[in-house]
This record gives structure tokens, sequence and C-alpha cells, in this order.
């Protein structure tokens, strides 16, 4: 527990949105997006998020006719949110980034962790052990709308960093808010200290 | 507390009224969001348009769907209803105003300013009698071809403005669009 | 009604003698607000303020956070989830909810140490102590049963081991867990039902809290020298401050600078002090690797978990009472006894000399007993290896060697230093 709070207070950040002065970089949401959709929804689920929130500023950021034109592809009516899992053993990925601690990180190494090997059915992986998921991902996959090269390593980064907003899509609202409480309250707190030394002056001897 | 000099003591007053209005501000702000919470959420406000599918609707047919808890009407008037809506003076009527919230500013009952369409075959109203809630009857219920509130007797004309009974307004006609042929979107686009 | 005279009450405005003659709440609080206050008061002394605070918080995040949560095995999971995401600003209500109870709980410690060091519970402050030990009760039973509620993974586990205890009691064991739990093992009969626990145990808090302020109020407070305000007009006079402005400024000022970190925590790491297993939905099938309490448990997790079948004292006592109290009860039963010694305190120290300021051996036993709940807390968090088991063993041995052996024998050994004529003469 203290190893990690002294982890979140004072490592250096992995990601771009690690930090307590970051955001989420919509280019980035948009590719992991492009990779979920392509490569993970065929198995994975994300019940937890609304469809509607692809196109939050401080998410995806996408305009309002793609956020429409992916929920018709996906073939939603209301409710709104995105498929469970189609394959039942596949877990829902809405939250995976929270499960483990290093969320984001956890997740790019599992996705890069393969060593190739294969017995009864798992596929060896450095992080976890033989795991029943087959490796997803291969250089050049998937052909990024913004051109970016689809290396292993930028999909794995940029899933990653998709699925850590989709677990915690309003990080950037509650930072804009710690900012402001802490601020003010740190005002508040010279105030009070000011008026403190003023009164405990003033004791009646 | 003893007599200070006025300098020192207006300078501890202003000290003292300086924390005392911080205190106030950090205890308003963190009301807001407490209240905040309260206000419908995402999910509800992403239910506020609905898509309703008419293609099936058939001339002098109503269909009733519900939105946001309560029931539309969305009725495919004939020719007879559409004729006897536009020959009504607009004395006649004790609600002279349009309810229709798609036009801004006022605008007057006439049937036009009432139907989703120029023509007037679609007609698009909440389903809510205006004096106390009840669901009107329709199918050319009442004394005046259009809806009948059983509730306490209030009577609405083929485009559905109040006429006789205790309601004094007409049913509100909501926002309303249609996004193509057959798809009539309740609701603004969140 | 306190033994510290303090002016009386008496109303000026018309409307104040109406309200007065008919309710004399405003008396009340006036009484509260003007009471005498040792001068010597230090910084240990502000957590009763954050403790009131707390509760506050509690309360109103709860109240507004159960106006969105749905207590149903299958759908309480996915309310709290449309709490962080859909609900407005339901993010940080939740958030500051979870991070709200860490800050409670240290807090209490605090406030507890103080109590200890200081020897606040002594005479005449024995039902001061004892209420707020059922206070003590209270937020943990709070806690546990709010911590149940999100329906992850370490809510429905943690729920199945603390009541599994509940098996182990001889004779009437099965029946009380099942009783418990309304059913044979946790589900939504239990989810409901602690939701309902959750929701009122505040409110008995609220209540004890006011007995407490009362019984504080009766006595006065304690301080720092552990000597009484004089009680003639002079001496009270120097030694002793009104309640109002001089430390309710003090305290709102420590409040603000720890609010500083809570809401900085509560912004920029506010899962640090959580486990992450518990964004898995609750599985009755799979039992994560590592089940742990919360940190403010896991010293008590040491307790209950040092007692392994294979020591000698748990097999005598077994063999004693015929197989009645076998290892898990043996270390339920150490659990509960380590909180028990606490409400015995008053009773266990009976040294004459009330501030372990004056008290040399004392502090040394303090400070061994303040760094045993930091060894416990620590090895309640590890896998029970063999060395985990042994310091947890030492651990126990240490807290109870405190209060049933040091604090009793203590006063028979120990050379106090001597104690200052008047609360003024310690300055």
């Amino acid at each position: 527990m203290i190893r990690a709070l002294a982890f979140a207070l004072i490592a250096t950040p992995a990601f771009a949105f690690d930090g307590p002065f970051d955001t989420y970089d919509p280019a980035q949401l948009q590719r992991g997006l492009q990779v979920y959709t392509e490569v993970c929804s065929a198995c994975h689920g994300l019940r937890h998020v609304a469809i509607r929130t692809l196109g939050d500023a401080d998410g995806p950021a996408l305009p309002a006719d793609q956020v429409r034109a992916y929920a018709d592809m996906i073939g939603l009516t209301p409710p709104d949110r995105f498929p469970s899992s189609p394959l039942p053993e596949a877990p829902d990925l809405s939250l995976a980034a929270k499960t483990h601690e290093d969320g984001p990180r956890h997740i790019k190494d599992l996705l890069m962790g393969y060593d190739g090997t294969e017995a009864e059915g798992l596929y060896g992986n450095r992080v976890t052990g033989p795991i029943s998921m087959p490796p997803p991902l291969i250089d050049g996959l998937v052909a990024f709308r913004d051109g970016t090269g689809a290396t292993e390593a930028q999909m794995a980064a940029d899933v990653a960093a998709f699925l850590m907003w989709t677990a915690e899509p309003k990080a950037t609202a509650r930072k804009r808010t710690g900012f402001v409480a802490v601020g003010f309250l740190t005002v508040l707190a010279v105030l009070l200290w000011l008026t403190n030394r003023e009164i405990w002056r003033r004791q009646p001897r | 507390m003893s007599d200070t000099e006025d300098p020192q003591g207006s300078r501890r007053d202003f000290l003292f009224l300086a924390t005392g209005c911080a205190g106030c501000v950090a205890a308003g702000a963190a009301t807001l969001p407490l209240l905040d919470q309260m206000n419908p959420a995402a999910d509800t406000r992403a239910l506020s348009s609905v898509l309703v599918d008419v293609s099936a609707l058939d001339v002098g047919q109503q269909l009733t769907v519900q939105w946001q808890g309560k029931p539309v009407f969305i009725r495919r008037r004939s020719a007879e209803e559409i004729a006897a809506a536009r020959t009504v003076p607009l004395t006649d009527l004790p609600d002279p105003s349009a309810e229709n919230a798609n036009i801004t500013g006022a605008a007057q009952a006439t049937d036009e300013n009432r139907s989703l369409d120029p023509a007037g075959e679609w007609l698009v109203m909440m389903g809510v009698c205006t004096h106390l809630g009840c669901v009107p009857l329709g199918d050319g219920a009442g004394d005046y071809g259009g809806w009948f509130c059983p509730c306490h007797g209030s009577h609405y004309d083929t485009a559905g403005r109040i006429r006789r009974g205790p309601a004094t307004r007409n049913l509100p006609v909501p926002v309303a669009t249609f996004v193509d042929a057959t798809t009539i979107r309740l609701g603004a686009e969140a | 009604m306190s033994r510290l005279p303090h002016p009386p009450y008496v109303p000026k405005s018309p409307a104040a003698k109406w309200l007065h003659s008919r309710l004399p709440i405003l008396g009340a609080a006036h009484a509260t607000l003007m009471i005498p206050t040792p001068r010597n008061l230090n910084w240990m002394w502000i957590w009763g303020m954050v403790l009131l605070f707390c509760l506050l918080l509690q309360i109103v995040t709860g109240v507004v956070l159960a106006m969105h949560y749905t207590p149903h095995a299958d759908l309480a999971f996915d309310s709290i989830e449309r709490i962080m995401r859909d609900v407005n600003g339901g993010f940080f209500l939740r958030y500051l909810h979870a991070n709200g109870a860490s800050l409670f709980f240290v807090a209490i410690y605090a406030h507890i140490a103080r109590g200890i060091y200081y020897g606040s519970a002594k005479a005449p402050r024995e039902v001061i102590w004892v209420i707020g030990t059922m206070m003590y009760l209270m937020l943990m039973a709070a806690a546990f049963t709010g911590y149940v509620l999100p329906w992850g993974q370490m809510s429905y586990w943690a729920a199945t081991v603390i009541t599994g205890l509940f098996g182990a009691i001889p004779w009437v064991g099965s029946d009380l867990q099942a009783w418990i739990l309304g059913g044979p093992s946790v589900g939504n009969a239990t989810l409901n039902r602690f939701f309902v626990l959750h929701f009122m145990l505040p409110f008995v808090t609220v209540a004890l809290a006011g007995l407490h302020i009362w019984a504080v109020h009766t006595t006065g407070n304690n301080n720092p020298a552990g000597v009484e305000p004089r009680l003639d007009a002079g001496g009270l006079h120097r030694d002793t401050l009104p309640f109002w402005p001089w430390f309710v400024i003090k305290d709102l000022l420590a409040l603000v600078v720890i609010l500083v970190l809570f809401f900085a925590v509560t912004a920029f790491a506010p899962n640090a002090l959580g486990h992450p297993e518990n964004y898995v939905p609750a599985n009755p099938l799979v039992t994560p690797g590592h089940i742990q309490p919360e940190w403010y448990f896991l010293p008590f997790y040491a307790i209950l978990r040092a007692f392994t079948p294979d020591l000698w004292l748990v097999q005598g006592v077994e063999f004693v009472t015929f197989g009645a109290v076998d290892a898990t009860l043996f270390g339920a039963l150490a659990m509960f006894g380590s909180i028990a010694v606490l409400v015995a305190l008053p009773w266990l120290d009976r040294s004459p000399v009330r501030s372990g300021r004056y008290r040399p051996l004392f502090r040394v036993a303090f400070a061994v007993l303040v760094a045993d709940f930091g060894l416990l807390m620590w090895c309640g968090a590890q896998t029970p290896t063999p060395l985990v088991a042994a310091l947890s063993l030492g651990g126990t041995a240490l807290w109870f060697g405190f209060f049933l052996i040091a604090l009793p024998l203590l006063p028979r050994i120990e050379r106090t230093r001597p104690l200052p004529d008047s609360i003024e003469a310690a300055g």
C-alpha cells in the first residue's frame, strides 16, 4: 500500500497521461480504439463504456458524426454501451487497466511478452505465464488512419492507453478538480494560519 | 481583546473577514457538486432523444410511443382531419398559442404551426392532458373529432388543440423532426 | 454541568430569549464553545475535530452515493461504474468516500495514540474512553460492511473470510454464520443487509459522538502535562482559554492543512490505498491469489493469522478445551482480544501520573507499541511465510504485553519525573 502510494506520487510517468498535469492524447486514444475494434473486439467486450463517450473532449474526442457512424457500425440501439465479451472466457476490458498495479504498463508488457512457445492450447508469456489468449498483435496488423506506423510496440502502447481511458474516463476532470481544490484549500490554510497566529498573540493574560 | 491602533486593527479585521469569506466560498464550492449529482446523469441525458420508425403507420392511424417516461401520440392524419383542423378560426380556440417546441418565439395555433410536415399529414404531440396529466383517448374521441380526456372531460380537436373542458393549454408538440422518410427523431440530438 | 466553572449563557436578543425559554439549545452550544480549555494543548489535540469532519464527510458523500447505488448482487458493481462514469461529479464523490475512510482511520489512530500517551483514558475520563472505543468499533464495522458493497473480488472474499470466523465458534458457530450471511455463503442476502448496516451505523456513531463530547465537557479536556486546571478564578483564567476562538481556529487550521493532503491524494492517487483486485467483479468460484483487507485492518489481520495449528500454545489450548478452540478460533479470539485490552485501558494503566511526558519508562514502552503497530501492519500485508508468521506472533505478544504486563507493572518500577504545579507552570 505504501509502495503504491509512493509509486503513484513519485515515480516517473510511463505513459503520457500518468502525471498530475497530464491528459490523454486523443490521437493515441483513437489509434487504440482502432486496435480494439479491429483486433480485440472479436473476443473482448467493453460493457461499461458508452459509445457516446467516444466523443468526450477529455477522451478520444471523435466528432459527433464519427461517433454515430461507429454506433451504426456495431448495430447499436439504446442502451448505448459497447457489447459484452462475445467470447465468454475473454474478460471484459472496461476496467482491465485498473485491475493490476500499474495497469497500462502491465497490459503493454503482456501484449509484448509472448515468447513464441505453445503447449496444450496455452501460449507462453513472460508476464503471465502460459495464457489462453493467442498473441494478438503482429507488425502492420492495423492500418492507422493517422498514418502512424503500426508496429507491435506502437499498437500495444496505443491500446493500453485506450484501455486506461476506458477504465478511468474522468481522469482529466479529476485532476482538474484536484488542482482547484488543493489550490483553494492552500489559500484557505494560509489565511487560517495568519488568523491563528493573530488570535494567539491576543491571548488574555 | 485590547483596542489597537487603527491600521493594525483594520488589518486584523480584514484578515478575519478574508478568512471567513474564504471559508464560506469553500463551503459553497463543496455544496455545488452535492446538489449537481442529483441532476440527470449522462446516461439519462443520452436517452433524451429516440428514433421512431413510422413506416408501418397507415393514414388515419395513431402510434403511441413512450419517451422520457411519457406517452407521445404520433398520428398520420386523414385529409378530413386536416381539413377540419384548418377551418377552425383562431378566435374559437381557448389557447391561441401553437405550443410547438420546434418553433422559436410566439406562434399562433394554426394547424400549419402544429403539424410536423407542411402538408399536415403528421401530427406529433405529448399524450398528456394539460389539465392534470391523464392520457387522453384518441381516434376521433370527443366532440371535436380529436382527443377526449376521460378524467375531467377535456375535448381536443384534430390538431390537438383544447376546445372545451378544464384544460387550458393545447397538447404540446415536442422537439421532433424527420431524419428520413420513415423515421422521426423525438428530442434534440444529445 | 461541567467541573470547570464557566460563565452561564445569557440570551441577548428577543429571538434568543424566546428560543432559550423553550429549548436551551443555544445555551448548550454556548457552553460547548466557551468551555475553558487548557492553554497548553498541542497539535495532537486536533484529531477530534478531524474525526468530526470525517464523520460529516462520509455521511454526506455516502448519502449522495446511496442515491445512485443498487444493493443487489447482480447490479451493485455496475451501479458503481455508473456512478464513476455517468453521475455528475460521481467519480469525485466516490473517491472522496473511499479515501475518506482512510482519512478517518489515520485520524482515529492518531487520536487513540494521543489518548494512550497522555493518559487521557485515566480517571475521571474513563467513560470518554469507553465511548470512544465503542465509536472505533462502529467505525470498523461501518468500514467492513462498506467495503463489501462494491461487490468486487476483494469485497466478496473479505466478507467470506471475516464472516467465516464466526463459524469457528464452538456449537453455535455454523448457525451464527448462516444467521449473519442470510444463507449458506456470502450472497445477495448478505449484501442487502450489509448495505442497511453500513447506512445506519454512522448515525449511531453521531449519537455516540454527542455523548463523547458531553462527557469531555463534563470532565474538561486533558492536556499534555496531564495536570488538571486550577479551579480558582485566577488560576482557571491563567491555565485555560475559552474553546472559541482559540482552539476552534487552531483545529480548523490543522483540518485544512490535512485536507490539502487529502484532496491531493483523492485527486491524484485515488486508488493508491485500495486494492486493484476489487475492480474485478466478485466471482464465488475463483479466490484471488492474495486476499488482503484495507490497510487500516492489516494489524488485526496479522494477529488473526499469527496463530497457526503447529504452535504449542494453540495445540495446548486445543487439547485442554477438547478441540473446541482450534487455530482459527484462537486467532479470532486474539484479534477481538487485542481490541478488548484497548477498552480496558483505564483499568490497566494504574500509574498516578497521567502524562507520558513525565514517565520515562512508559515512553519507551509506548514507542515500542507504536512500532509494533507498524510491524503488525506490514505483516498483515505479506503472504503468510514462516518468517511473517513468527514476526506476527512476536508482534501480537508485544501488543498484549504492553497492555497486560507493562501497563499494570510500570507504576511499581518506574521513577516518574516531578510534575509541574500547574498548566501555566508546565509552559
